[in-house]
Protein backbone atom coordinates (compact mmCIF):
# COMPACT_ATOMS: atom_id res chain seq x y z
CA UNK A 1 0.00 0.00 0.00
CA UNK A 2 1.63 3.52 -0.94
CA UNK A 3 1.41 6.09 1.56
CA UNK A 4 0.19 9.55 1.26
CA UNK A 5 0.40 12.65 2.51
CA UNK A 6 1.12 12.64 6.49
CA UNK A 7 -0.28 11.68 9.70
CA UNK A 8 -1.70 14.58 11.94
CA UNK A 9 1.36 13.38 14.69
CA UNK A 10 4.13 14.40 11.93
CA UNK A 11 2.56 17.59 11.27
CA UNK A 12 2.64 18.40 14.78
CA UNK A 13 5.78 17.03 15.18
CA UNK A 14 7.15 18.87 12.25
CA UNK A 15 5.82 22.23 13.46
CA UNK A 16 6.79 21.58 16.96
CA UNK A 17 10.71 21.20 16.09
CA UNK A 18 10.36 23.66 13.49
CA UNK A 19 8.90 26.17 16.26
CA UNK A 20 12.05 25.33 18.51
CA UNK A 21 14.49 25.85 15.42
CA UNK A 22 12.66 29.17 14.62
CA UNK A 23 12.45 30.26 18.76
CA UNK A 24 16.52 29.26 19.24
CA UNK A 25 17.30 31.17 16.34
CA UNK A 26 15.13 34.07 17.21
CA UNK A 27 17.24 34.30 20.23
CA UNK A 28 20.35 33.65 19.60
CA UNK A 29 20.05 36.58 16.36
CA UNK A 30 18.70 38.92 19.53
CA UNK A 31 21.99 37.84 21.97
CA UNK A 32 24.15 38.58 19.34
CA UNK A 33 22.48 41.71 17.99
CA UNK A 34 22.44 43.27 21.28
CA UNK A 35 25.91 42.14 21.91
CA UNK A 36 27.23 43.52 18.99
CA UNK A 37 25.54 46.77 19.25
CA UNK A 38 27.75 46.65 23.18
CA UNK A 39 31.06 45.72 21.34
CA UNK A 40 30.13 48.74 18.98
CA UNK A 41 29.42 51.43 21.79
CA UNK A 42 32.07 49.97 24.28
CA UNK A 43 34.89 50.32 21.28
CA UNK A 44 33.32 54.15 20.63
CA UNK A 45 33.73 55.20 23.94
CA UNK A 46 37.21 53.42 24.36
CA UNK A 47 38.48 55.03 21.51
CA UNK A 48 36.97 58.18 21.93
CA UNK A 49 38.71 58.21 25.75
CA UNK A 50 42.23 57.11 23.87
CA UNK A 51 41.77 60.07 21.70
CA UNK A 52 41.50 62.43 24.17
CA UNK A 53 43.95 61.03 26.52
CA UNK A 54 46.50 61.17 23.36
CA UNK A 55 45.55 64.37 22.73
CA UNK A 56 45.92 65.54 26.10
CA UNK A 57 48.68 63.90 26.99
CA UNK A 58 50.85 64.92 23.47
CA UNK A 59 50.42 68.43 25.14
CA UNK A 60 51.47 67.48 28.50
CA UNK A 61 54.28 65.73 26.87
CA UNK A 62 55.92 68.23 25.02
CA UNK A 63 54.64 71.62 28.29
CA UNK A 64 57.22 74.15 29.64
CA UNK A 65 55.04 73.68 32.16
CA UNK A 66 51.31 72.67 33.49
CA UNK A 67 48.95 73.77 35.90
CA UNK A 68 45.53 73.04 37.66
CA UNK A 69 44.43 77.12 37.33
CA UNK A 70 41.72 77.74 39.36
CA UNK A 71 39.10 81.10 38.84
CA UNK A 72 35.81 81.66 39.28
CA UNK A 73 35.12 78.95 40.80
CA UNK A 74 36.48 76.57 38.04
CA UNK A 75 39.43 74.95 37.18
CA UNK A 76 41.34 74.24 34.08
CA UNK A 77 44.40 72.20 33.09
CA UNK A 78 46.90 75.21 31.92
CA UNK A 79 50.06 74.02 29.55
CA UNK A 80 52.68 76.72 29.03
CA UNK A 81 54.14 75.14 25.73
CA UNK A 82 57.66 76.60 24.39
CA UNK A 83 57.74 79.11 22.14
CA UNK A 84 59.85 77.35 19.72
CA UNK A 85 58.38 75.00 17.48
CA UNK A 86 56.53 73.71 14.11
CA UNK A 87 53.33 73.53 13.02
CA UNK A 88 53.38 70.13 10.84
CA UNK A 89 49.97 69.78 10.03
CA UNK A 90 49.11 73.47 8.77
CA UNK A 91 46.51 73.90 11.02
CA UNK A 92 47.61 77.72 11.93
CA UNK A 93 49.10 76.11 15.16
CA UNK A 94 52.56 74.63 16.50
CA UNK A 95 52.32 70.68 17.09
CA UNK A 96 56.26 69.87 17.11
CA UNK A 97 58.42 71.76 19.34
CA UNK A 98 61.87 72.43 19.73
CA UNK A 99 64.53 73.68 22.02
CA UNK A 100 65.86 77.43 21.30
CA UNK A 101 69.43 76.67 22.28
CA UNK A 102 71.34 73.40 23.72
CA UNK A 103 73.57 74.58 26.92
CA UNK A 104 75.84 72.18 28.86
CA UNK A 105 74.60 69.10 26.74
CA UNK A 106 70.52 69.75 28.01
CA UNK A 107 67.97 71.62 25.93
CA UNK A 108 67.14 74.76 26.89
CA UNK A 109 63.06 75.95 26.46
CA UNK A 110 61.47 79.61 26.63
CA UNK A 111 58.05 79.83 27.85
CA UNK A 112 55.37 80.29 24.52
CA UNK A 113 51.81 79.83 24.42
CA UNK A 114 49.16 79.04 27.15
CA UNK A 115 47.33 76.06 26.42
CA UNK A 116 43.82 75.37 28.02
CA UNK A 117 41.74 72.38 28.58
CA UNK A 118 38.26 72.82 30.41
CA UNK A 119 34.77 72.64 30.69
CA UNK A 120 32.27 75.43 29.22
CA UNK A 121 28.81 75.39 27.96
CA UNK A 122 28.12 76.53 24.18
CA UNK A 123 30.12 79.93 24.21
CA UNK A 124 33.46 78.24 24.98
CA UNK A 125 33.55 80.86 27.70
CA UNK A 126 36.24 79.75 31.13
CA UNK A 127 33.71 81.61 33.75
CA UNK A 128 30.74 79.61 32.18
CA UNK A 129 29.79 75.86 33.64
CA UNK A 130 28.99 73.48 30.72
CA UNK A 131 29.76 69.80 29.26
CA UNK A 132 31.92 70.82 26.17
CA UNK A 133 35.41 70.05 26.67
CA UNK A 134 37.38 72.81 25.09
CA UNK A 135 40.95 73.10 24.19
CA UNK A 136 41.79 77.11 23.51
CA UNK A 137 45.55 78.80 23.08
CA UNK A 138 46.24 82.29 24.28
CA UNK A 139 49.68 84.27 24.76
CA UNK A 140 49.47 85.54 28.53
CA UNK A 141 48.09 84.01 31.98
CA UNK A 142 44.43 85.52 31.67
CA UNK A 143 41.64 82.63 31.58
CA UNK A 144 40.66 81.94 27.40
CA UNK A 145 37.54 83.42 26.26
CA UNK A 146 35.69 82.25 23.35
CA UNK A 147 37.76 83.80 21.17
CA UNK A 148 40.58 81.64 22.30
CA UNK A 149 39.35 78.44 21.14
CA UNK A 150 40.53 75.67 19.40
CA UNK A 151 37.56 75.59 16.91
CA UNK A 152 39.15 72.11 15.12
CA UNK A 153 39.73 70.53 18.06
CA UNK A 154 36.67 71.03 20.06
CA UNK A 155 34.32 70.48 16.94
CA UNK A 156 33.89 67.96 14.07
CA UNK A 157 35.23 69.98 11.36
CA UNK A 158 35.35 73.01 13.60
CA UNK A 159 31.54 73.02 13.49
CA UNK A 160 29.86 74.36 16.29
CA UNK A 161 27.09 71.64 18.06
CA UNK A 162 29.39 68.57 17.09
CA UNK A 163 31.33 68.26 19.68
CA UNK A 164 34.58 65.79 19.14
CA UNK A 165 34.41 64.43 22.72
CA UNK A 166 30.67 63.89 23.37
CA UNK A 167 30.66 60.32 24.64
CA UNK A 168 33.49 61.25 27.84
CA UNK A 169 30.90 61.40 30.89
CA UNK A 170 33.75 63.25 33.32
CA UNK A 171 37.55 64.40 32.03
CA UNK A 172 39.89 65.62 35.79
CA UNK A 173 43.45 66.22 36.23
CA UNK A 174 45.80 65.71 38.97
CA UNK A 175 49.00 67.99 39.02
CA UNK A 176 52.43 66.75 40.73
CA UNK A 177 54.46 69.84 40.33
CA UNK A 178 57.40 68.86 41.69
CA UNK A 179 57.67 65.40 39.88
CA UNK A 180 56.39 67.30 36.81
CA UNK A 181 53.70 64.56 36.75
CA UNK A 182 50.19 65.10 35.11
CA UNK A 183 47.41 62.07 36.10
CA UNK A 184 44.63 62.66 33.25
CA UNK A 185 41.32 59.95 34.46
CA UNK A 186 38.90 59.85 32.45
CA UNK A 187 35.21 58.70 34.03
CA UNK A 188 33.17 55.59 31.69
CA UNK A 189 30.96 54.81 33.98
CA UNK A 190 27.99 56.38 32.19
CA UNK A 191 28.97 55.53 28.66
CA UNK A 192 29.83 51.72 29.47
CA UNK A 193 26.62 51.51 32.06
CA UNK A 194 25.56 48.07 29.71
CA UNK A 195 28.95 46.83 29.51
CA UNK A 196 30.61 47.16 32.87
CA UNK A 197 31.50 44.36 35.11
CA UNK A 198 28.89 42.42 37.96
CA UNK A 199 30.49 43.27 40.26
CA UNK A 200 31.76 47.04 39.32
CA UNK A 201 27.81 47.80 38.36
CA UNK A 202 27.09 46.22 42.17
CA UNK A 203 29.82 47.77 43.85
CA UNK A 204 28.71 51.01 42.51
CA UNK A 205 32.46 50.97 41.77
CA UNK A 206 33.11 53.71 38.90
CA UNK A 207 34.79 52.73 35.65
CA UNK A 208 37.58 54.78 35.07
CA UNK A 209 40.39 55.23 32.46
CA UNK A 210 44.21 56.59 34.69
CA UNK A 211 46.94 57.78 32.22
CA UNK A 212 50.04 59.82 33.91
CA UNK A 213 52.03 62.19 31.58
CA UNK A 214 55.74 63.65 32.63
CA UNK A 215 56.22 66.96 30.87
CA UNK A 216 59.25 66.95 29.23
CA UNK A 217 60.27 70.57 27.99
CA UNK A 218 61.22 72.81 31.20
CA UNK A 219 64.62 73.46 31.19
CA UNK A 220 65.18 76.97 31.07
CA UNK B 1 10.85 10.39 13.44
CA UNK B 2 14.18 9.56 12.59
CA UNK B 3 14.28 12.20 9.20
CA UNK B 4 13.76 14.39 12.02
CA UNK B 5 16.80 13.37 14.06
CA UNK B 6 18.70 13.59 11.19
CA UNK B 7 17.54 16.85 10.78
CA UNK B 8 18.21 18.20 13.91
CA UNK B 9 21.66 16.59 14.34
CA UNK B 10 22.61 18.23 10.96
CA UNK B 11 21.55 21.90 12.52
CA UNK B 12 23.47 21.00 15.54
CA UNK B 13 26.91 19.94 13.61
CA UNK B 14 26.02 23.13 11.55
CA UNK B 15 25.87 25.43 14.71
CA UNK B 16 28.24 24.37 16.63
CA UNK B 17 31.34 26.08 14.33
CA UNK B 18 28.87 29.20 13.88
CA UNK B 19 28.92 29.40 17.69
CA UNK B 20 32.77 28.23 17.89
CA UNK B 21 33.67 31.01 15.68
CA UNK B 22 31.41 34.23 17.23
CA UNK B 23 33.12 32.86 20.44
CA UNK B 24 36.51 33.19 19.79
CA UNK B 25 36.12 36.35 17.84
CA UNK B 26 34.73 37.94 21.32
CA UNK B 27 37.63 36.34 23.06
CA UNK B 28 40.22 37.76 21.01
CA UNK B 29 38.09 41.26 21.00
CA UNK B 30 38.03 41.42 24.42
CA UNK B 31 41.81 40.07 24.85
CA UNK B 32 42.96 43.29 22.64
CA UNK B 33 40.59 45.57 24.36
CA UNK B 34 42.55 43.91 27.65
CA UNK B 35 46.00 44.75 26.15
CA UNK B 36 45.33 48.22 25.16
CA UNK B 37 44.50 49.29 28.65
CA UNK B 38 47.13 47.16 29.88
CA UNK B 39 49.70 48.68 27.57
CA UNK B 40 48.60 52.10 28.44
CA UNK B 41 48.90 51.28 32.28
CA UNK B 42 52.63 50.37 31.67
CA UNK B 43 53.19 53.52 29.75
CA UNK B 44 51.93 55.69 32.59
CA UNK B 45 54.40 53.62 34.96
CA UNK B 46 57.16 54.67 33.10
CA UNK B 47 56.09 58.47 32.80
CA UNK B 48 55.75 58.06 36.74
CA UNK B 49 59.14 56.82 36.64
CA UNK B 50 60.29 60.01 35.18
CA UNK B 51 58.60 61.86 37.97
CA UNK B 52 60.93 59.89 40.43
CA UNK B 53 63.83 61.24 38.24
CA UNK B 54 62.91 65.24 38.18
CA UNK B 55 62.31 64.74 41.85
CA UNK B 56 65.96 62.90 42.07
CA UNK B 57 64.40 59.92 43.80
CA UNK B 58 65.20 56.93 41.12
CA UNK B 59 67.63 54.09 42.46
CA UNK B 60 68.26 50.49 41.43
CA UNK B 61 65.22 48.71 42.67
CA UNK B 62 62.30 46.28 41.99
CA UNK B 63 58.52 47.13 42.79
CA UNK B 64 55.69 44.79 42.53
CA UNK B 65 52.30 46.23 42.89
CA UNK B 66 48.81 44.39 41.90
CA UNK B 67 46.76 46.43 40.26
CA UNK B 68 42.32 45.38 39.87
CA UNK B 69 41.41 47.74 36.47
CA UNK B 70 37.87 47.94 35.84
CA UNK B 71 38.07 47.05 32.32
CA UNK B 72 40.18 44.07 32.87
CA UNK B 73 38.83 40.71 33.88
CA UNK B 74 41.75 40.04 35.96
CA UNK B 75 43.85 41.15 38.47
CA UNK B 76 47.13 42.80 36.55
CA UNK B 77 50.80 42.79 38.25
CA UNK B 78 53.22 45.23 37.15
CA UNK B 79 57.08 44.75 38.13
CA UNK B 80 59.09 48.00 37.80
CA UNK B 81 62.25 47.12 37.79
CA UNK B 82 65.15 49.82 37.93
CA UNK B 83 68.91 48.52 37.33
CA UNK B 84 72.14 50.97 36.85
CA UNK B 85 73.36 50.53 33.32
CA UNK B 86 76.83 49.20 33.29
CA UNK B 87 79.46 51.35 32.86
CA UNK B 88 77.75 54.41 33.52
CA UNK B 89 76.72 56.17 36.86
CA UNK B 90 73.76 57.80 36.22
CA UNK B 91 71.72 56.29 33.36
CA UNK B 92 69.51 53.73 34.71
CA UNK B 93 67.12 51.27 32.62
CA UNK B 94 63.41 51.00 33.71
CA UNK B 95 61.62 47.78 32.45
CA UNK B 96 58.25 47.35 33.28
CA UNK B 97 56.26 44.04 32.81
CA UNK B 98 52.42 43.74 33.09
CA UNK B 99 51.52 40.64 33.85
CA UNK B 100 47.52 39.14 34.08
CA UNK B 101 46.01 35.43 33.89
CA UNK B 102 43.73 35.72 30.84
CA UNK B 103 47.06 36.85 28.65
CA UNK B 104 49.77 34.20 27.61
CA UNK B 105 52.08 36.96 26.76
CA UNK B 106 53.24 39.80 29.34
CA UNK B 107 53.64 43.63 28.12
CA UNK B 108 56.76 44.59 28.71
CA UNK B 109 58.10 48.39 27.79
CA UNK B 110 61.50 49.25 28.40
CA UNK B 111 63.00 53.06 29.12
CA UNK B 112 66.07 54.74 29.96
CA UNK B 113 66.57 57.42 32.47
CA UNK B 114 69.45 59.89 33.68
CA UNK B 115 69.21 60.35 37.27
CA UNK B 116 69.89 62.90 38.50
CA UNK B 117 68.60 65.05 35.97
CA UNK B 118 68.67 68.32 36.53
Amino acid sequence: MVRRGYTYIEVILAATIGLAIFGLSAMFYAYTVTRSAHAMSSAAVLTEADRLLLSVRKTVESAYSVTSASYAMKSGLKCVMPLDGTDSDGDGRLDNWSPYKIAAGKPRFRPGKRVWFYFSDTSGDFTRDGPILYRAERFDDSVPTALDVDKNWTFYYGKAGHRSYNLIGDFKWTVDSLGGVVTLTIDLSKALRGDIKADDANSGRQVRIQRKAYWRNWRT
Amino acid sequence: MVECLVAVSLLAVCAVPVLSAINSAQLQSTDAKERLIVLQEVHSEIEACRGLVRRGVLSPSLMEKELDLPLVSTPLLIKTETTLVPGYLTLYQVKVTATWSRSSTPIELTAWMRAPDG
